[in-house]
């Protein structure tokens, strides 16, 4: 009855009802995210990098960290398949880190004015929204961000008072997290109570160099036919364009919540059904040459406490 | 306010708006070919460029926008990537606005902002980003690490972290350079490590990291990938005034089964490469030390490229290759050759309550030392199996020549002392069940060490020949040795303890010859007497049991050592009727905890008692002239001392605000029962050691800061150290208890606050008294050094200018003084990757310096030549 229940979650696959013309993929923009996550240790902030792919009318948010992370994930399994002779018995993966990372990414479709919510639990869900833009007053004040001219903006917006510094000779509507709609890039934003900023990192045009790094590997050292699942959104990343992820199923936030409920309640059995729905056997990876390999992550993860999101209710 | 007039403003206020009645403009942009232009961005902008309201254009080109204040000199601004930015004055009159906009190349320029540094902290590695401490001008990886917040780089290239010595300098998790790790500090380029690991609990054995009980901090560098591909280094050549000379070549390589870093070197300019080969790990097998010297020279208290004359070859090799994960075989070689000469002058007072003794002598010395060493290691290190083989062989010949004269006698000095060294080290570790291992263990080693002290002509005949004068004198000494421990020890894990049990021997036998000889005229020979003449043979035979017991979380860890050790000694010399030994049972327990405290702060607390015997340096009874002024013996039996040793620490930190400090203190009580007894005179000093009960005690406390602040792009080192000790001296007989006092004190900082300037200070302030309790003979001494250092850029040339500056003042005594000054610039030439220097040394040419040294009641005064200004052009291609 159970496997039942999960199975039919899994089928809730419904084929992504909104087609986006292509934007294609201009720049990025990479940030550092300095978040009190626990309001009780307010020392205690781990600096995340965040970066946002910036399209004419679109932009995606995600966590450079994680890109980072599955990169190197993805190398030393490599590695170690290739070690093994390309037919590996044993994949360890030692996480270097335990820091956890941003795992819910968004999509802008400003014309359209929708945006999405993208979250990974084996395979990728997508929330659909309304944009919601902040109502900005744009201040006379400037500062140099990396010689960068901006002016500063001010916002109340999901919970928070905002202070955004965008450029305004960038003109991209996009910022970090949930900030958009200014006539110009956002360089660095924060809350008045210090409690979440944005620090500006870097600005640069998605060149092949660039994509090759964001990509990490030349990609001759790939073993073929081995697919690996629990490398996040390394594929689905918008180097070329930036659209919705073709394999993503939309569901409603209620249908993820379920998900999620589902998943803490029986690990086992939900990420058998996950797996399933991807082709794939639980806890082993096939590869052409049929045989298992069992993937043992040493570290296992741990729980953070988290009571203050970066967007809070409205009071 | 209350309702009704709060609704009565409200629609006062809809009736305002609504009188206002806003403007709505609207319009539409379109490319040249009249196609229309989304997505574009529309500004209001007023006379000072301020946006006061903005939107974007649809699918159309098409907008509409409020204007919410009617103002002279209002535009309306239409900007998109692709595009030139075009603009429209905003009439009263009229409210459409239509664009057509010009294409133009996108401009999508780089920005970056250098991230502010930090440190990410992991467990108990601790992460440095390389790139957010290194400038262009930075060569090395030791000049990076020194900005490091909590980290500090000596001369030699010794790190220290928080307070603690670095052991090991891990290149990509291999140890390459072993404890010789300072040509890796110097060497190897900055820009080829992407990360600086400081590893807290360093354990390299494999098998034993699951219960990991190390407290050795090692760093690693992490190479950067594009660094791993194919060899680099760089080649030097300099030439300069008067007659000086600088080449060097290095060689790198950090493939993930070969890594090598070679370097052949040569200077006459004063560079002490030699202090690359400096070992910053410690000795674990005792080794008999040289007897003989030229004299009482002692270092002059200034950096040696300021004081050194020299001549030098240095080759320096380290290879490592790997033949799978777990197996490698390391090779260290060096080769060293110099010529260095060194001409002083000292003056010394000692003061004995009723006497001072004084003495003055000018030397003028040549010392040719040569180095060779090679050392093999191959090491496997799996999780079950643990060996490690190193095998090592030593020759080290020198040759002083030193002319004296020492109260106004003359004399000429020829030493050649020829060192010679063979071992082979052996860790051998294997699981013998899942929780068990067992560890054997053989060390063996041979060495030998002839010396010959000539002196030209005879001096202190009046102890030496009756007063007549003579040609001249002889002394050799050779202490041949063997030595060998042994031992298998057995190790149970069980949860968070692992119990050792060790069983072992080791055994050392040596033999001291020694003969004073005296030139009578050039052609006959004699031994000066039968009681300056030694045949003395020792052997040392030890049994040893210990019974350890680990503890091992990831907050705490403790360690109990309790070994007992049968020590079996005789010693025999027929020449000088000594037969005698010592059969002894002693006990030496440690004990030493670390406890972690919050997030990333630890204690430590040890204790150890200790037993000591003497060695064969404390038991021959003829005399041997050590240098042209001192005479030792002994008269008594095999010296022994316990020590009580007592330390604790506190290392403080917090990475995020890269704030570390640390506090610690050790003391010790040392219980001897000999002493050694001098005889002073003018010419010469005698010591013989005697049985004497005595105790030295002795309190060391430091404290250092060291932070990071983020606003000036500063590092900010504080440090402060004290130490006390106080002991015994027998002197022309005379007994006296001594107390010294020693306080330091030191500041410093590294800046980057502009970019193209970085500003580096050292102040360091030393105090010492020391006080001989009955007598009232008091010693001080005050010191102040002083560097700073500016280095400013500007596109591919830089400027550096280094000073120091040393006051040493005391009472009755006039200021010491000195300021040295040097300057450089640097030309890069980025298409050939070669850097040129023009370096001037020395700027105010000074030649002579005088340093001052006191001890307990001494008091003495050295003046060095040293070398003056020097002028040297370089050219240095990176490869």
């Amino acid at each position: 009855m159970k496997k039942l229940y999960f199975s039919l979650l899994a089928v809730v696959i419904s084929v992504n009802s909104f087609a986006q013309k292509a934007d294609k993929t201009l720049a990025t923009i990479t940030y550092k995210l300095s978040h009190v996550k626990d309001t009780t240790q307010r020392d205690n902030v781990i600096p995340e990098e965040m970066i946002v792919f910036l399209g004419k009318n679109t932009a995606y948010y995600t966590s450079y960290d994680r890109i980072k992370r599955d990169i190197q994930v993805r190398k030393s399994i490599e590695e170690q398949i290739k070690n093994q002779g390309g037919q590996p018995t044993s994949i360890s993966i030692n996480r270097t880190s335990t820091t956890p990372v941003t795992n819910v990414d968004f999509y802008f479709f400003l014309k359209d004015n929708k945006f999405f919510e993208k979250e990974n639990l084996i395979n990728d869900y997508l929330i659909e929204n309304p944009l919601d833009k902040p109502n900005w007053t744009i201040t006379k004040e400037t500062k140099l961000i990396a010689d960068m001219k901006c002016t500063k903006a001010t916002a109340r917006f999901k919970g928070r008072n905002w202070t955004a510094w965008f450029n305004p000779d960038m003109p991209f509507q996009a910022g970090p997290w949930k900030l958009n709609n200014l006539p110009g890039l956002i360089a660095e934003a924060y809350d008045d109570k210090n409690e979440v900023r944005f620090d500006f990192i870097s600005f640069e045009k998605m060149t092949p160099e660039k994509i090759a790094e964001l990509k990490g590997t030349d990609n001759s050292n790939v073993v073929p036919g081995v697919k690996m699942v629990a490398l996040g959104n390394s594929s689905t990343l918008p180097f070329e364009e930036i659209k919705l992820p073709e394999n993503a199923s939309q569901i409603s936030a209620k249908e993820l919540a379920r998900l999620k409920e589902a998943r803490d309640k029986d690990p086992q059995g939900f990420y058998k059904t996950q797996m399933a729905a991807r082709g794939m056997d639980m806890g082993s990876m096939i590869t052409t040459t049929g045989r298992r390999m069992t993937v043992a992550a040493s570290v296992p993860a741990v729980k953070f406490t988290f009571n203050n999101p970066i967007e809070l209710p409205e009071k | 306010m209350n309702k009704p007039i709060c609704l009565c403003f409200i629609i006062n206020l809809l009736v305002c708006f609504s009188a206002l009645a806003q403007k709505q403009l609207k319009g539409k942009v379109s490319d040249a070919n009249g196609k229309p232009v989304d997505a574009c961005i529309i500004n209001i902008k007023d006379q000072e460029d301020n946006i006061v309201n903005y939107t974007r254009t649809n699918d159309k080109g098409a907008f509409t926008l409020t204007l919410p204040k009617e103002e002279a000199g209002l535009k309306l601004e239409a900007k998109i990537l692709g595009y030139a930015t075009e603009t429209l004055d905003i009439s009263a009159q009229k409210d459409s606005y239509n664009f057509i906009l010009k294409e133009k190349e996108m401009e999508l320029k780089t920005v970056e902002i250098k991230n502010r540094p930090s440190l990410s902290y992991n467990g108990d590695t601790l992460n440095y980003r390389v790139s957010d401490f290194s400038d262009k001008q930075d060569r090395s990886i030791g000049d990076v690490l020194k900005k490091m917040p909590g980290v500090t780089v000596e001369e030699n290239g010794k790190i220290s972290y928080n307070g603690k010595d670095v052991k090991n300098l891990y290149i990509d998790g291999d140890n390459l350079l072993n404890d010789k790790y300072g040509i890796g500090t110097k060497s190897i380029p900055h820009g080829a490590v992407d990360k600086v690991q400081v590893i807290e609990n360093d354990q390299p054995i494999k098998m034993l990291q699951k219960n990991n009980n190390s407290d050795d901090v090692a760093i690693n560098l992490q190479i950067k990938d594009d660094a791993k591909l194919k060899m680099m280094g760089d080649i030097k050549a300099g030439l300069g005034l008067p007659e000086k000379f600088d080449g060097s070549f290095n060689g790198m390589l950090f493939k993930k089964d070969t890594k090598f870093v070679n370097s052949i070197k040569g200077n006459n300019a004063g560079i002490d490469a030699s202090s690359e080969l400096t070992s910053f790990g410690f000795a674990a097998n005792p080794k008999p030390s040289a007897f003989l010297s030229a004299g009482s020279v002692g270092v002059p208290t200034l950096p040696a490229n300021r004081t050194l004359f020299n001549n030098l070859g240095i080759a320096n090799l380290n290879n490592l290759f790997k033949f799978n994960k777990d197996l490698q075989l390391r090779a260290n070689m060096h080769y060293l050759y110099d010529k260095q000469s060194m001409a002083y002058n000292r003056f010394s007072e000692t003061y004995l309550g009723n006497q001072t003794i004084s003495y003055q002598e000018t030397q003028y010395n040549t010392l040719q030392p040569q180095r060779l060493k090679g050392q093999f290691t191959l090491n496997q290190n799996k999780e079950n199996t643990y060996l490690n083989n190193a095998l090592t062989a030593e020759y080290n010949p020198i040759k002083t020549i030193s002319n004296v004269v020492i109260n106004q006698i003359a004399a000429n000095q020829v030493l050649r002392q020829e060192m010679f060294d063979f071992s082979n080290d052996l860790n051998y570790r294997f699981k013998i069940s899942k929780n068990n291992t067992l560890n054997l263990y053989s060390f063996i080693d041979k060495s030998a060490q002839p010396e010959n002290l000539g002196i030209s002509p005879g001096i202190n005949a009046d102890i030496l020949n009756n007063n007549q004068p003579y040609a001249g004198l002889n002394q050799k000494v050779n202490i041949p040795a063997f030595y060998t421990n042994n031992y298998a020890a057995i190790s149970f894990a069980k949860g968070q303890f692992t119990h050792s049990y060790k069983l072992g021997l080791n055994y050392q036998n040596q033999t001291l010859n020694s003969n004073l000889i005296k030139n009578l005229d050039g052609s006959t020979q004699t031994e000066v007497d039968q009681s300056m003449k030694n045949d003395l043979n020792w052997n040392k035979l030890n049994y040893y049991a210990e019974s350890s017991v680990e503890y091992s979380t990831g907050r705490t860890k403790a360690n109990l050592a309790l070994p007992l050790s049968w020590i079996d000694i005789n010693y025999k010399d027929d020449l000088q009727n000594v037969n005698s030994g010592l059969e002894k049972l002693i006990f030496n327990p440690v004990f030493r905890l670390q406890q972690k405290v919050g997030r990333e702060n630890e204690f430590n607390i040890n204790y150890a008692f200790r037993n000591n015997v003497g060695n064969i340096t404390d038991v021959y009874h003829g005399t041997i002239l050590k240098n042209y002024r001192s005479f030792f013996s002994n008269n008594a039996p095999l010296s022994e001392s316990n020590v009580h040793n007592f330390g604790g620490s506190f290392n403080y930190k917090k990475a995020v605000k890269m704030f570390f400090a640390n506090l610690g203190a050790n003391y010790s009580i040392i219980n001897n029962n000999t002493i050694s007894s001098y005889q002073l005179t003018n010419n010469t000093q005698e010591r013989i050691v005697l049985p004497l009960k005595n105790t030295v005690r002795s309190l060391n406390t430091t404290a250092g800061i060291s932070k990071y602040l983020f606003d000036i792009s500063t590092t900010v080192n504080l440090n402060a150290s004290y130490s006390n000790s106080s002991f015994n001296q027998l002197q022309n007989n005379v007994l006296l208890p001594y107390s010294s006092n020693n306080y330091q004190y030191k500041f410093g900082f590294e800046s980057r606050f502009i970019k193209s300037l970085s500003i580096t200070y050292e102040g360091l302030f030393n105090q010492s008294f020391n006080t001989a309790k009955q007598t009232q003979v008091k010693t001080s001494f005050n010191q102040f050094k002083q560097n700073a250092g500016v280095r400013y850029s500007i596109k591919d040339i830089s400027f550096f200018l280094n000073t120091d500056y040393l006051l040493t003042y005391q009472k009755d005594q006039p200021n010491l003084s000195y300021v040295f000054a040097d300057f450089s610039v640097r030309y890069r030439i980025a298409k050939i990757k070669t850097d040129i220097d023009f370096v001037v040394n020395n700027l105010f040419n000074v030649k002579k310096f005088e340093a001052i040294y006191v001890s307990a009641n001494n008091y003495s005064n050295g003046s060095y030549n040293i070398p003056g200004r020097i002028g040297l052009l370089k050219a240095t291609f990176n490869y």
